[in-house]
């Protein structure tokens, strides 16, 4: 029995959900600039998990859900890369990556 | 056997020349000394005007390349030559500031350039994986250049701020895109528009939910309520160059894709999304120019002006027509040209060190300097939309659109918040107007800041008193 | 030779340019003078020049017409700015920019020493320039225009010391002017439906047809109208032509003084006496008659309304020239007289005496200006004392203005030969033989008694009996103020020459534009004449007599005129102008005032701009710190907000979707 059959669509997007979910409240409710970034990548990643599911249960033929996919992943790549120079960045000025802590504009 | 799908260069050219000139100048700016970095905002502004000789010249290509996923006409053709003629005012503008300021490091350039491209990039496309990749290199660039300015703590705050809603943004964004592809099976608009119809029941569920995620994604980087939180921390850190390039080119390359995306793509779901934008766009207006009314600092002004103009300028896509797209492209070039002007003249007067920008600044700027004002107050005269200026007839083609589709409502909105706005606007002029409150503060007036200045300035006006040409295109 | 009908152009234009250049070139009083009357002169010139090739054209055809551009075009209403030069106008141009520029040279020397001579000049040449826009438009919404400009430049004239806080006898400027400006407006509205009126009916405003716009004229064809009817829903119905011409009327009474709209003339010699002069006796009032003159087709074709016409004029004669008889102020005696000779001109074109109200506008603006100037050539003499209780015995002093004020007294009068005696005998004799009306003629030649007695009072009391108050350095005008002074003598001398019985030369040059039949003379009309002028002589010597012999001692300064006694409430009656002034003064002024007043307060001051402007505002800026006051700084609170948009605005989609 294939995957298809025994697992159906919906539990793995439901999966998909529930990991987008724990990224969103990880960014939400982190404190640490690090710990905000983790929550991005597993929105992201989730997502991932979401286009492979489409992919594979509704358009086999098309290789259009894998190739977003690796785009996605390279995207977050990059912006992981800038992130966590920025707060390199940040910290060496200020000594601290909790996100609260940076309230230089505000208004 | 490989077959390479066949290419349409005329249609990729201009992305080619931007792409190709900024990977040049990144490995050039290898060999240009530390003190001599000017010459590499010369070389970028250079690829700008090559790029946009290239748009012109290629103006009435019709026609897709990459398999559809790149697209050419007219309305994407003028938002593009929008695009880089805000990259070239912004180098303009930037060439001396970041010496002043001590931030001349190549790389502005090169990331301008990029950001340009990327922008070029989502205006051209025509699939959600492109505009996925094009709106992920405009922020990328967009992040850094915000904090430019580092060490400054404004700038790196700014930064960091931009790419965390960037980031969490990039997520619904995706999100969207892949409930979208799951619903229709595909990510090219085109395709998407064809199996509009046939949706049915959960599937449609699943395309308006994507779209809609799609639209916060997007939405986010035009500074729409409730995704702007972002705008006035981001334009008042970053370096002023930076945030005036920010303003205009990110907002008319998105307003564009955003255009696409819901007209041409979902066209099929228009009964869904109009009433939810409407009530975006009206969020987005009345918080915008409310929020400005108490400002003291004139690029947090500056940023909550610019979130109100999003509201306006989200009413082309809600007027779903091709008034709404003629107005949607001359109010994009009203505004780029008026926010540019209004940037030049707080470039004009930031020294170093400087860290609010208090509207004291602006004090007295009539006897100090006459030229300054008259570019601000025909800056901040478009932005109110007061005539003979650009503003007003992009203001007046955007609520006669909107009117027509049906919206009174918003049409009334449009009418009072650009009254409110009024108000803030002409504060400062009056401030300008009045006696100076502070010490004369220092002036710059090097050619590039006046050349660029002037030219904004000379937009507003011709495009005020001549807006014809640019109305009826569509 | 028609390669100059452009010169019609230059008629009003000059003086508006010369407003222009005075305002915005002249520094100095000389200057002022200089160009203005330099523009005024040159007006009359180019009127010459247009008279002259006017009558080069045969008798049928005799107008130039020419149309500058289209001025309004909306759907059926067609409106041109263009000019109509026919012999009609060509009278009133000749009188206005003759007499005009005469009193432009005489301000010259009048004005000497004012705080604002451009100002003067300029509204002065303004004033001339839209007078003539008046009398040479086309159309009625031009004439309208001109008629609004010529109002005013009255109020800016009558005015121009607006800050003196009075000006004998006890009129405030500013509020003189006012007055003369609301009354007026009162006119001007009913003149507005009037228009209104024939353009509804008659499709065109034009006077003549037009081929510039292609469209009709109307005055022809007003005479369609003359059994139609305007229905007023439970007033009943009026016929158009009638409604038209009391519209009209209306307007006339505002624009030249007739009652009951007539209180703000006397008033308005609170201006400078070259204004009253020019404004208040020879032009602007006399663009009601000019008015009724050009719109005969239409009063013509309504009895009724050229009945009320003649009445409003005869009364208004009668009781002005009552109320004349009993002022002190050397001005408004001939403010009165005004109106009163003006109820003559309206009584006569009422009755379709056309051109004999005309020959009377004539004359009357020789001999109204010549009182006038040589009044203000008083007033300088004595340093402006204007209360004719401080005057006397100056015949001495003053022999020049005595002589040249004496010819106007007594063409005014009408006495033979002067130019009064005939303009004023035409009138009584057509009303008396041609329209069959003892009552108006009767009404007529007593209002002559009374004017010969008012005026042989005033002479009385400034040239003759015991000198009241010692004026020493009393003397004759020379220079730019005499002679003016002189050509106005001799032209109300011998201006009778203009129409005399049998020659006719003003009736035959009028005859082809106004259609009227020739005046026959017979015996009647010549002892109809001898007896009114017996009457006017007798009056007018008996008013002397009073005032040098009889009462002389009695008059002083400060104290009621001696006939008081006499005549008691009658005289105090006609002194107030027949309580009409108090009578606007208690019904409409004060409510007026007061409602304004609380309007002022209550509604603009504290409910608009205290609770609305104010309120508004506050309210804004509150709303503004709430927004301020999210954007703490706090990264994850953008997020946050972010993520409760995202939820927001799934919910509704899919509460939209599920329906």
């Amino acid at each position: 029995m294939s995957m298809i059959d025994a697992v159906p669509l919906s539990w793995v997007l439901t999966l998909a959900a529930i990991l987008f979910c724990i990224g969103l409240f990880g960014v939400i409710v982190r404190r640490s600039l690090i710990g905000v970034l983790f929550g991005v990548e597993l929105m992201l990643n989730a997502v991932n998990i979401n286009l492979i599911a489409f992919w594979r249960y509704l358009e086999p033929n098309l290789v259009a859900g894998q190739v977003f996919a690796l785009f996605i992943i390279t995207i977050a790549a990059a912006e992981a890369a800038v992130g966590l120079a920025m707060v390199i960045a940040v910290y060496r000025t200020r000594r601290t990556i909790v996100a609260d802590d940076m309230r230089n504009l505000q208004g | 056997m490989i077959t390479l799908p066949v290419i349409d260069w005329t249609i990729v050219a201009q992305l080619l020349v931007v792409f190709g000139g900024a990977t040049v100048l990144l490995l050039l700016d290898l060999a240009i000394p530390a003190g001599r970095k000017q010459v590499t905002a010369y070389l970028a502004l250079l690829v700008v005007l090559g790029a946009a000789a290239v748009g012109v010249m290629h103006a009435g290509v019709s026609g897709a390349t990459f398999g559809g996923t790149l697209r050419l006409d007219p309305f994407r053709t003028a938002v593009g030559l929008v695009c880089l003629a805000a990259a070239a005012l912004s180098i303009l503008l930037a060439v001396t500031f970041l010496g002043r300021h001590q931030i001349e490091r190549g790389e502005f350039a090169v990331l301008v350039l990029f950001g340009v491209g990327g922008m070029l990039l989502l205006v051209q496309a025509a699939d959600l994986v492109v505009m996925f990749l094009s709106l992920a290199l405009l922020s990328i660039t967009l992040y850094v250049l915000a904090g430019f300015a580092l060490p400054e703590p404004r700038s790196e705050e700014a930064a960091l701020k931009y790419l965390l809603t960037g980031a969490f943004a990039t997520g619904f964004l995706v999100f969207g895109i892949a409930l979208i592809y799951g619903a229709t099976g595909s990510t090219t608009l085109a395709t998407i528009a064809a199996a509009g119809p046939g949706l049915t029941g959960e599937y449609r569920l699943y395309a308006a939910a994507g779209l809609l995620l799609l639209v916060v994604g997007l939405g986010y980087k035009a500074s729409l309520v409730p995704f702007h939180m972002w705008t006035p921390d981001v334009y008042d850190g970053a370096p002023t160059p930076v945030a005036a390039f920010m303003s205009v080119a990110s907002k008319a390359a998105v307003l564009a894709a955003l255009t696409h995306v819901l007209l041409v793509g979902f066209g099929e779901l228009r009964a869904l999304w109009a009433p939810i934008l409407a009530v975006v766009a009206a969020a987005t207006l009345l918080v915008g120019n409310i929020g400005a009314l108490v400002q003291q600092n004139v690029k947090r002004m500056l940023a909550y002006s610019s979130i109100g103009q999003a509201g306006f300028l989200l009413f082309g896509p809600i007027a779903a027509s091709d008034r709404g797209i003629d107005a949607l492209v001359f109010y994009l070039a009203g505004y780029t040209a008026a926010n540019l002007a209004a940037f030049a003249v707080l470039i004009a007067l930031e020294a170093r060190g400087e860290t609010e920008w208090s509207m004291a600044r602006l004090s007295g700027l009539w006897q100090r300097s006459p030229g300054l004002t008259l570019a601000l107050a025909l800056a901040l005269l478009s932005l109110a939309g007061v005539p003979p200026t650009a503003g007003f007839i992009a203001k007046f083609a955007m609520l006669d659109a909107v009117w027509q589709a049906g919206y009174p409502a918003l049409v009334v909105l449009g009418v009072v918040t650009s009254a409110i706005a009024a108000a803030y606007y002409l504060r400062v002029l009056l401030r300008a107007a009045g006696p100076a409150e502070t010490d004369a503060p220092p002036m710059f007036g090097d050619w590039p800041l006046r050349l660029g200045m002037a030219l904004a300035a000379l937009a507003i006006v011709v495009l005020g008193l001549a807006p014809g040409w640019l109305l009826s295109f569509s | 030779m028609s390669d100059l009908r452009w010169v019609i152009w230059l008629i009003p234009t000059l003086p508006l340019l010369g407003a222009v250049a005075t305002l915005l070139l002249a520094r100095g009083e000389r200057a002022a003078g200089m160009i203005a009357t330099a523009a005024a002169g040159l007006s009359f010139v180019a009127t010459l020049v247009a008279v002259w090739v006017l009558q080069t054209m045969p008798a049928e055809a005799a107008r130039i017409e020419s149309v500058a551009w289209t001025w309004i075009d909306v759907a059926s209403f067609r409106v041109s700015f263009g000019l109509l030069f026919d012999r009609l106008t060509a009278v009133m141009a000749l009188l206005i920019t003759g007499v005009g520029s005469l009193i432009h040279v005489y301000s010259l020397g009048y004005m000497r020493g004012d705080s604002r001579p451009e100002r003067f000049f300029a509204y002065l040449n303004l004033f001339v320039a839209a007078m003539l826009l008046l009398v040479m438009a086309d159309n009625l919404v031009l004439l309208f225009l001109g008629w609004e400009g010529v109002g005013l430049c009255s109020f800016l004239l009558i005015g121009h010391y607006f800050d003196r806080r009075s000006v004998p006898p006890g009129i405030v400027p500013a509020e003189a002017a006012t007055k003369a400006f609301v009354v007026n407006r009162i006119g001007d509205a009913a003149f507005l439906l009037a228009i209104m009126l024939i353009f509804s009916r008659l499709g065109s405003v034009s006077f003549l047809p037009n081929a510039t716009l292609g469209t009709p004229g109307y005055l022809e064809r007003a005479a369609e109208l003359a059994f139609v009817d305007v229905q007023l829903g439970p007033l009943g119905s009026i016929g158009v032509l009638t409604a038209i011409g009391l519209l009209m009327l209306i307007g006339v009474c505002g624009k030249s003084a007739q009652l009951p709209l007539s209180t703000w003339l006397p008033d308005a010699m609170a201006g400078p006496t070259p204004v009253s002069a020019l404004i208040h006796a020879a032009t602007m009032v006399t663009a009601g008659v000019y008015l009724i003159v050009r719109n005969h087709g239409v009063f013509s074709a309504a009895p009724t309304a050229a009945s009320w016409v003649v009445g409003v004029g005869a009364v208004t004669a009668l009781l002005a020239a009552l109320s004349a008889a009993t002022q002190f102020d050397l001005k408004r005696v001939l403010a009165y007289s005004t109106i009163s000779q003006l109820g003559y001109m309206v009584a006569a074109v009422g009755m379709g005496a056309y051109a004999a109200g005309m020959f009377h506008l004539l004359t009357h603006g020789l001999f109204k200006a010549l009182l006038f100037l040589a009044a203000g050539a008083l007033i300088h003499a004595l340093h402006d004392v204007q209360d004719m209780r401080r005057m006397g015995g100056l015949r001495q002093h003053l022999p020049f203005t005595f002589r040249v004020y004496l010819v106007g007294a007594l063409a005014l009068a009408g006495i033979f030969p002067l130019a009064g005696f005939w303009s004023k005998d035409e009138i009584i004799a057509h009303a008396w033989f041609t329209a069959q009306n003892p009552a108006i003629a009767l009404i007529l030649i007593a209002s002559a008694a009374v004017t010969a007695f008012y005026m042989g009072r005033q002479v009385a009391l400034i040239f003759y009996g015991q000198p009241r108050e010692a004026h020493a350095a009393a003397h004759d005008p020379h220079g730019s103020m005499r002679w003016p002074l002189v050509v106005l003598a001799v032209g109300a001398a011998i201006g009778g020459v203009l129409n005399l019985p049998g020659v006719h030369w003003l009736s035959s040059w009028l005859e082809p534009t106004l259609a009227e039949p020739e005046a026959v003379y017979s015996v009647g009309k010549a002892v109809m004449a001898v007896i009114v002028t017996a009457i006017a002589v007798g009056g007018g010597y008996l008013g002397w007599w009073l005032y040098a012999r009889v009462v002389d001692g009695n008059i002083v300064p400060g104290k009621t005129d001696p006939a008081l006694y006499y005549l008691g409430d009658i005289w105090r009656g006609a002194e107030l102008g027949w309580g009409l002034d108090w009578l606007y003064d208690r019904a409409i002024v004060r409510p007026y005032r007061q409602c304004s007043a609380f309007l002022g307060r209550v509604v603009d001051g504290e409910a608009l701009d205290g609770l609305l402007v104010g309120g508004t505002g506050r309210t804004f800026v509150a709303l503004a710190r709430g927004v301020r006051a999210v954007q703490s700084g706090h990264a994850r609170r953008g997020l946050a907000v972010f993520l409760l948009g995202v939820v927001v605005l799934l919910a509704a989609l899919l509460a939209m979707t599920m329906r």
